[in-house]
């Protein structure tokens, strides 16, 4: 499903990160380990195709990045990865909802408008469906970042730090909401964290 | 949802700016909306009026007064001139027709013109109710004074002496009204019409026993060659001198327009301040808006949608300013149109199109996406894995 090969990022003439080769088959739960500037961010952006290697492939789905280019890359990134950035970044002047719903708007995909309210029900966010973002809690916000990435269904699902500022009680809930959706659309779900914590839960792991 | 709705959840969250934006674009594209309807109408009912009048013949004195005041009754008469002189150059070949005009007395503001029959025909005048004037001392009134004076046929009126409210009253001899206008967006209908011999008799009886004489003659040439040398002619009697309505009007709108060019020009510099205020809103807003951005991207946008949606918002905003622009000009004109008729000059209307407002919103939407060139170029070169990194 995702396979990394000799993936090296250069700057300035050095190579400043050599990843490991790494493969995750369909479906599999991996936890990507490793201290701040290890390059976990940098492995999720790659398999993105948010940010290029120097040198290396990078396939998802049988797919090779190194083969996309502008807008089909854009597109491929819309309709096949889900992510959660460690920032969340929800649209701040869009409702809930209409967050949910910009997923499949900027990736081409039909307005399912349907999908958006189920998952709202089912991360008990229904009444917030109306709200903006700024009216919502920590928590809150990361569960509509959450169904924000996998509105489209993606078959590879991507979080960057999700249980970084959370107690162990929500850190556990986030981890295992994570994997309950990635399941139901039958996800590879990465994630990418330095949190000891999250080891416990996750069998398939990178340390980096 | 779509672009526009984007845009316009971006322009609802930030109200303030938004409401500013497009509150200096309306200025700038409503002083403009303005003078275009206010010079446009003014030339139209100015030429209207002057239509079919090649000369006026009058009292000496300024050509610009004879025609401000013959044609247009705005101004005061130059004086009057001896009817003899008059009829003999209603006479000469080359005039086709010949309009007395003989101006004295006012009802309410509104002149008395004594006149015959061939005045309210030249501007092709409509009876709304009566029949025009036969023996002296029956009068005909424009649709405006019959509306302003509430006056119906068969009542009677007095005429005060000068051409502003106020003068001695004519008391012993009030006028009959024998027929109203209907509105024709002429000088007639600020008028009250009556035949010449009516003025004589109304100053002869009071005292004033002088030669017969009338205020003005318009003149109708047979001939386009008559132009070369009647108002020569003319003027070298001593008695006369001839104005042509088409020079002196053009005279008045060139000394007018340098005033409303400059007022041109200041609406110009308000919708190009407006185009800046919308540019440096819009960057601001780019620089809150990264971080929406690269997310817009991570969920599959393509770099020139995300360049659409800045011009969009650009677009949307310059438009909406354009429209409230377009129609607060309008606001004005029909203000101003009622301020002027209180003062009984010429009306404007705000409920006329001019066919160059579709510019002004061209304009204003040019200014809009001109100003959000900048920005939406940077939308499009933005990195994205660097902007979601930070935050």
């Amino acid at each position: 499903m995702l396979r990394v090969s000799g993936v090296r990022q250069v700057y300035g003439g050095h190579v400043a990160l050599a990843l490991p080769a790494f493969a995750a088959g369909a479906g599999e739960h991996w936890l990507v380990l490793g201290a701040s500037g290890s390059g976990k961010t940098t492995l999720l952006n790659l398999a993105a195709g948010l940010l290029r290697p120097s040198a290396g492939d990078i396939e998802v789905d049988a797919q090779s990045l190194g083969a996309l280019q502008g807008n089909a890359l854009d597109r491929w990134r819309g309709r096949t990865v889900g992510i959660v950035p460690q920032k969340l970044h929800l649209v701040a002047s869009l409702s809930v909802l209409q967050n949910l719903i910009l997923a499949p708007y900027l990736a081409g995909l039909p307005l399912d408008e349907s999908r958006a309210l189920d998952l709202l029900r089912n991360l008990s966010l229904t009444e917030k469906a109306k709200d903006k973002p700024h009216q919502l809690s920590h928590g809150q916000a990361q569960r509509v970042a959450i169904a924000r990435a996998v509105m489209n269904r993606p078959k590879l699902l991507l979080a960057d730090e999700p249980t970084s500022n959370l107690d162990d009680e929500n850190c556990f809930r986030a981890l295992e909401l994570l994997k309950v959706q990635s399941r139901e659309c039958g996800a590879t779900l990465i994630v990418a964290t330095h949190d000891q914590r999250a080891k416990q839960i996750f069998e398939n792991r990178l340390a980096l | 949802m779509n672009l526009a709705q984007i845009s316009f959840a971006y322009l609802r969250a930030r109200p303030l700016a938004t409401a500013l934006n497009l509150l200096l674009l309306a200025l700038g594209i409503a002083t403009i909306t303005l003078l275009l309807l206010a010079t446009a109408q003014l030339e139209e009912r100015m030429s209207r009026d002057a239509r079919g009048i090649d000369l006026v013949a009058g009292a000496k004195g300024s050509p610009m007064q004879l025609v401000l005041s013959a044609v247009y009754h705005l101004d005061a008469p130059t004086g009057n001139i001896p009817l003899a002189d008059a009829q003999a150059l209603s006479r000469n070949p080359a005039v086709r027709k010949a309009i007395p005009l003989a101006l004295g007395d006012s009802f309410r503001g509104h002149r008395i013109v004594g006149t015959n029959h061939d005045y309210p025909a030249h501007y092709g005048a409509r009876l709304a109710a009566g029949r025009l004037w036969r023996d002296p001392m029956e009068a005909v009134l424009g649709a405006e004074v019959a509306a302003s004076a509430g006056l119906a046929v068969g009542a009677t009126f007095t005429g005060a002496h000068g051409l502003s409210d106020g003068g001695d009253m004519h008391e012993q001899e009030p006028f009959k009204v024998v027929g109203i206008l209907a509105p024709g967006g002429t000088v007639l209908d600020r008028l009250v019409l009556t035949s010449v011999e009516s003025v004589w008799e109304i100053h002869e009886h009071a005292g004033a026993t002088e030669r017969r004489e009338i205020t003005a003659l318009l003149i109708q040439y047979a001939t386009p060659l008559a132009a070369a040398t009647m108002p020569r002619m003319v003027n070298a009697s001593s008695a006369l001198q001839a104005a042509s309505p088409a020079y002196e009007s053009a005279r008045l709108f060139r000394m007018v327009g340098v005033g409303a060019d400059v007022l041109r020009a200041f609406g110009l510099v308000l919708v190009l301040v407006a185009g800046l205020s919308v540019f440096i809103a819009l960057l601001n807003a780019l620089e809150d808006r990264r971080y929406d951005l690269a997310v817009m991207r991570m969920l599959g946008a393509s770099r020139a949608k995300l360049m659409g949606l800045m011009l969009l918002e650009g677009a949307v905003l310059s438009v909406l300013g354009g429209l409230a622009g377009i129609a607060l000009g309008h606001l004005c004109a029909e203000g101003l149109g009622m301020a002027l008729k209180a003062a009984q000059q010429t009306a404007v209307t705000g409920w006329a199109w001019d066919p160059r407002e579709p510019w002004l919103l061209a304009l204003s939407l040019g200014v809009g996406v001109a100003a959000a060139l900048l920005p939406a170029w940077r939308a499009y070169r933005a990195d994205v894995a660097p902007v979601l990194a930070e935050g």
